[in-house]
């Protein structure tokens, strides 16, 4: 299916097909793609029976715009009565007693959910590598990761399996496979989107977004996702902007920060010539380029790397095999039963980063680590409230690279973690960001990364979109047999 | 209700923070870590790791260590710390029950349960 969200709601509208049809052409691409293990779950018949619905709810007079459209969520979601494994064999058999908010929203629009996609183990990843359920291959290249932890949607909207499908980004997981797959994704701020019934993994730090072809697409689930949730304290009670309605308008006037730290070394060249000339259409479009300066990002990656560990240390307590989940089979007392529990549950990524947390926050280092980040955490958001007061939004690459060979990263956590520099600072500062496709590099896609001020996401959907009303690089699809 | 539950989960649901990994100050901390101090981790954080996985995590912590002891480059002797983006300030709910567990369907995802409870081993002799 090539066809991008919003053709799908305009032709649902106009009759030219029904659900039922798009639900079936969704499905057979999905049975003809298997080898890109983009989802962990299927769930055809309540597909099949919800598209049903939507047209009879559209004969009806239904005109609710996603009505009827098919999409995937990614699997951290909780989905009451189907399974919701999070890529891990710890909860490779759990399914929800309730629905998240995000999945409750999308149902009361219509949508129909055809599965669940396949993620990093806890989204903790930059390459879907770390799924107990296998890796992605990137339908640009299968030799290639689809990026993480997001890379199950990813690659699933790329190859045309689902036009859409949601994603959750702590560090760059909605972003950076976005980037690698050739797709628009966008992290919204920090208490945009309910966090309710979405699997914890930083919980200072997670944002769930959607991921699509276009930014058009994108603003459509986002108006669908966002809002306030009372059953996440952290949720924002903002009346929601108008994000389809706020799409039209040009970028006269508009000033874009170009950040001097995000073209230093690290940065591919290729990648930095490619986003050279996306900054000229936008300027093209009638833009001005400003200069501006975050000088502690640098800080975020080492900064992030103490936070979301010590989150995450202590949101997977929970996980202690006995309340739900997975059990070791054999076990000598309590303490023996929680160990083997959680070292056969864990894969040895969250396993890491476990560790790692309990580090950073055990007796004599939670100054020096864990104390150290927080303060390094407003040193960065601060510079981001500086830069705005330069310009309107950052644009910058989205990762350093392009899509890396399978294997390629994956015994050096490390140099596995440098592929979030550019998206980091955005979840420590909680602002919004986007990622859209802006050329390619030896046949392989590249990421330019938008980022806003705090709830500026309507702003950041019309840069897209015009943007992508004067390039055609979000059109593209990968050569799939 | 009927789910109250109340065959220990404490053992591990203490959290790590309050542990101690090697009783130096943080100026003497060590650049690299070793298998006895992983295994000590591994047993704060609950987890098993074998003899063969030690060497490889402490390996593997060591490198993430080294990444984060970059944090020292910067002075932040006057800086607030900041936990979570500071947008909005945490709301109190009202103390109200809004929600209506269902004791069967939970004790249904329990990997062993009977008579109302969740089942783990014996902690009381």
């Amino acid at each position: 299916m090539s066809e991008t969200l919003a053709e799908l709601v305009r032709g649902l509208a106009a009759g030219r097909f029904s659900s039922v049809e798009l639900v079936d052409a969704c499905l057979a691409a999905i049975g003809r793609h298997r080898d890109l293990n983009a989802f962990i779950t299927v769930d055809a018949g309540a597909a099949r029976a919800a598209a049903a619905d939507a047209d009879r709810l559209r004969a009806g007079g239904g005109q609710a715009p996603l009505l009827g459209v098919p999409f995937a969520h990614k699997d951290i979601f909780c989905t009451a009565g189907v399974r919701t494994t999070c890529g891990s064999r710890m909860l490779a058999d759990f399914v929800a007693p309730y629905d998240a908010t995000v999945v409750e929203k999308l149902r009361a629009q219509g949508a129909v959910m055809l599965g669940k996609t396949n993620m990093d183990e806890f989204a903790m990843g930059s390459s879907n590598e770390t799924s107990h359920f296998g890796a992605v291959r990137n339908p640009w290249d299968p030799a290639r990761v689809p990026g993480g932890s997001s890379g199950g949607s990813a690659a699933a909207v790329a190859a045309g399996l689902v036009p859409a499908a949601t994603g959750t980004d702590t560090g760059g997981s909605i972003r950076q496979p976005a980037a690698f797959c050739g797709i628009t994704g966008l992290k919204p701020s920090y208490g945009r989107v309910s966090r309710y019934g979405m699997i914890a993994f930083a919980s200072s730090l997670d944002q769930a977004g959607p991921m699509a072809r276009s930014a058009e697409d994108c603003a459509y689930l986002l108006a669908a996702m966002a809002g306030f949730d009372e059953r996440d304290s952290t949720s924002h009670a903002r009346p929601v902007d108008d994000y389809v309605g706020g799409l039209a308008g040009d970028l006269k006037g508009l000033r874009v920060g170009v950040v001097r730290e995000h073209f230093g070394a690290g940065l591919d060249a290729a990648i930095g010539a490619a986003t050279h000339a996306a900054l000229a259409e936008l300027e093209r479009l009638g833009a001005t380029l400003v200069d501006v300066s975050l000088p502690n990002s640098a800080m975020s990656l080492p900064c992030y790397y103490v936070l979301a560990p010590a989150e995450a240390s202590s949101n997977l307590a929970r996980y202690d095999g006995v309340r739900y989940g997975y059990r070791a089979r054999d076990y000598r007392d309590l303490e023996d039963m929680y160990k083997k529990t959680r070292g056969q549950g864990f894969g040895a990524e969250v396993k890491r980063r476990i560790m790692v947390g309990t580090y950073a926050l055990s007796a004599g280092y939670y100054d020096a680590y864990y104390l150290k980040a927080l303060k390094l955490r407003r040193l960065v958001a601060d510079d981001f409230a500086r830069a705005f007061a330069h310009c309107d939004v950052i644009a910058g690459p989205t990762a350093p690279t392009t899509a890396f060979a399978l294997g390629a990263k994956s015994d050096d956590p490390v140099s596995m973690y440098m592929n979030d520099i550019y998206t980091i600072p955005v979840n420590l500062a909680g602002l919004p960001a986007l990622s859209m496709p802006a050329g390619f590099v030896e046949g392989l896609p590249v990421g330019l990364q938008l980022t806003g001020s705090y709830m500026d996401e309507a702003r950041l959907l019309r840069v897209a979109h015009r943007y992508q009303q004067a390039t055609d690089w979000h059109r593209r699809l990968p050569p799939l047999s | 209700m009927a789910l109250t539950v109340a065959i220990a989960f404490h053992g591990f649901n203490q959290s790590p923070k309050y542990g101690s990994v090697r009783p130096i100050s943080a100026e003497q901390r060590p650049a690299a870590l070793n298998q006895k101090d992983i295994e000590k981790i591994a047993h704060l954080a609950r987890l098993e790791v074998s003899g063969q996985e030690c060497a490889a995590y402490a390996a593997d912590l060591s490198r993430i260590l080294g990444l984060i002891e970059q944090m020292n480059a910067i002075a932040t002797d006057h800086v607030a710390p900041m936990a979570q983006p500071e947008t909005t300030p945490l709301r109190f709910r009202d103390d109200a029950v809004t929600q209506n567990g269902d004791p069967e369907r939970l004790l249904a995802l329990a990997p062993a349960s009977a008579h109302g409870l969740y089942l783990v081993p014996r902690v009381i002799e």
